[in-house]
């Protein structure tokens, strides 16, 4: 058998990682290994995707398409590099996971993009601007933001509530109904409107395991 | 039970239960993304409950920017029209107007008609909404659909009534538990005032599915679930209610996928199964 130079080695390997990943993924791998010493890891770290990689709007740049889709995917690839749009792998994950696209082995955001891509192309302009207007957002829903903007449309709704209070005679506590009580039998009395005035401190303390604690109620 | 699909607009499948925590928005968020994603369908998802929680499971933290962008929901619908927004009077009502893409994929879509929480004030008004204007506006405008699925609040009122008028099929999720058959007796007799009131109206019980909502203890809920299981087909026997072979199974993967969290979705992930069999059972 013919002994192998390290050249064809090195090719060979370089092919069998090329046919797994694509030409693309080894030069972006590449460039991100040239810089990669454990001296400079952390101030790397902090450096742009930009200084990395090529960034995903070249990405956009080098694919076909309308121009309406390529100014929108321009847009959303330019708050993409930039870190407006799908600021967290796990936002790249959750928005292939919810189009049942694997993404389980998601290493970065930039990969996540390249999955993306198929699904963005086939969405219409209006679907992209959706997108881009309400991509900023991270993460999963968190209940206090939540908790928040419901305060907040339902005093635009229905006034603050001292000045619901001002407006109110007083009255025994005990006989003050909530509108969804006064509601006819079997009526849905699902979520009263003093939901939305529980003050801003008490639902803040309910953020990631601050406020109740269950294990204590448990041990008690 | 199998329907010709695309011969007069689409299948419309309320969800109820009037008994609450039985898993109803996590039902309709999960078949609604199913339909969209797995069988390709065009899709449309109301929340019907002022809870929202079916809005939350589909739009997740973009629900606070609707809050505070002032988006259309279902209070515009039956109000039967959008209110002035600076300028121009109130305007009319739109298909557009009150719904949110939640996925897109070519020509289809899965679209949302969002709830917000003072939808619970047409309860409370002195004139009640018309129980019709929902299936009027669905009619309307979302006849290119293949499906339309309607999250119902889990307490009989005017919006049931809307959901009836509106549907096909009803879909019944129930939890094998002691107090699970309390909101059957409800149900039955809710859906044949409807029926006694709307003669021309066919609405269909689709079946029952056994949501396992609590740990199963490595025995399949053991006696507790049993018996619960015995009182519920007898119920549905009495009702002559089909139940769905395929349960869905125990597993904290649910309330996770419906906040958008996908880190882990353990045997919710095994949801499909039942999907597969509920449409599968309605043909589409």
């Amino acid at each position: 058998m013919a002994k192998l130079n390290r050249d064809e080695i090195l090719r060979g390997l370089l092919q069998t990682l090329v046919d797994g990943w694509g030409k693309g993924a080894i030069l972006e791998a590449l460039e991100a290994l040239d810089t990669a010493t454990p001296g400079d890891k952390h101030r790397r770290d902090k450096h742009s995707v930009e200084d990395r990689f090529r960034g995903v709007e070249a990405l956009v740049a080098e694919m076909e398409m309308s121009p309406e889709h390529r100014r929108l995917m321009t847009d959303l690839a330019r708050r993409f590099d930039d870190g407006r749009a799908f600021p967290r792998i796990g936002d790249v994950r959750g928005f292939l996971l919810s189009h049942q696209q694997n993404a389980t082995d998601l290493k970065g955001r930039t990969q996540g993009f390249r999955r993306m891509l198929p699904i963005l192309t086939r969405m219409s302009p209006k679907g992209l601007e959706r997108l881009i207007a309400r991509s900023h957002h991270s993460g999963p829903a968190d209940l206090g933001e939540i908790s928040d903007a419901i305060r907040g449309a339902g005093e635009d709704l229905r006034g603050k509530p001292q000045a619901r209070a001002e407006t109110v005679e007083p009255v025994d506590t005990q006989e003050v109904n909530t509108p969804a009580e006064n509601a006819e039998p079997n009526a849905n009395s699902s979520v009263a409107p003093e939901q939305g005035a529980v003050p801003q401190s008490n639902r803040t303390k309910r953020r990631r395991g601050q406020g109740y604690d269950i294990k204590g109620a448990k041990r008690s | 039970m199998a329907k010709a699909v695309g011969k007069s607009g689409p299948i419309t499948v309320c969800v109820i239960n009037l008994k609450g925590g039985v898993g109803k928005s996590t039902i309709t968020a999960l078949l609604s993304r199913y339909a969209f994603n797995t069988r390709g369908k065009d899709v449309l998802a109301i929340d019907l409950d002022p809870q929202a929680n079916l809005s939350q499971g589909l739009m997740h933290q973009t629900y606070s920017t609707f809050l505070s962008q002032k988006g259309g929901s279902i209070v515009e619908v039956f109000a039967d029209y959008m209110p002035p927004q600076g300028g121009g009077g109130p305007q009319p009502l739109t298909a557009e107007a009150v719904t949110e893409l939640i996925l897109e994929k070519d020509e289809r879509r899965l679209d949302l008609i969002p709830s917000r929480f003072d939808f619970s004030d047409a309860l409370t008004n002195a004139v009640r909404p018309d129980p019709r204007i929902l299936a009027k506006f669905l009619s309307k405008n979302f006849k290119s659909k293949d499906l339309i699925l309607i999250d119902c609040s889990p307490t009989e009122s005017v919006f049931t009534t809307a959901a009836y008028h509106a549907s096909d099929y009803v879909l019944i999720p129930v939890k094998p538990e002691f107090f699970a058959t309390i909101g059957f007796p409800l149900l039955a007799e809710s859906l044949a005032n409807f029926r006694r009131n709307n003669k021309g109206h066919a609405i269909d019980v689709a079946g029952v599915v056994i949501n396992n909502a609590f740990y199963d203890g490595g025995n399949d809920g053991g006696p507790e679930k049993g018996r619960a299981m015995r009182a519920i087909t007898q119920e549905c026997a009495n009702n002559g209610w089909h139940i769905f072979s395929k349960q869905m199974y125990h597993s904290r993967g649910y309330p996770k996928l419906m906040r958008g969290d996908y880190s882990y979705p353990g045997d919710a992930a095994l949801f499909w199964t039942f999907a597969s069999e509920f449409f599968d059972h309605l043909g589409l």
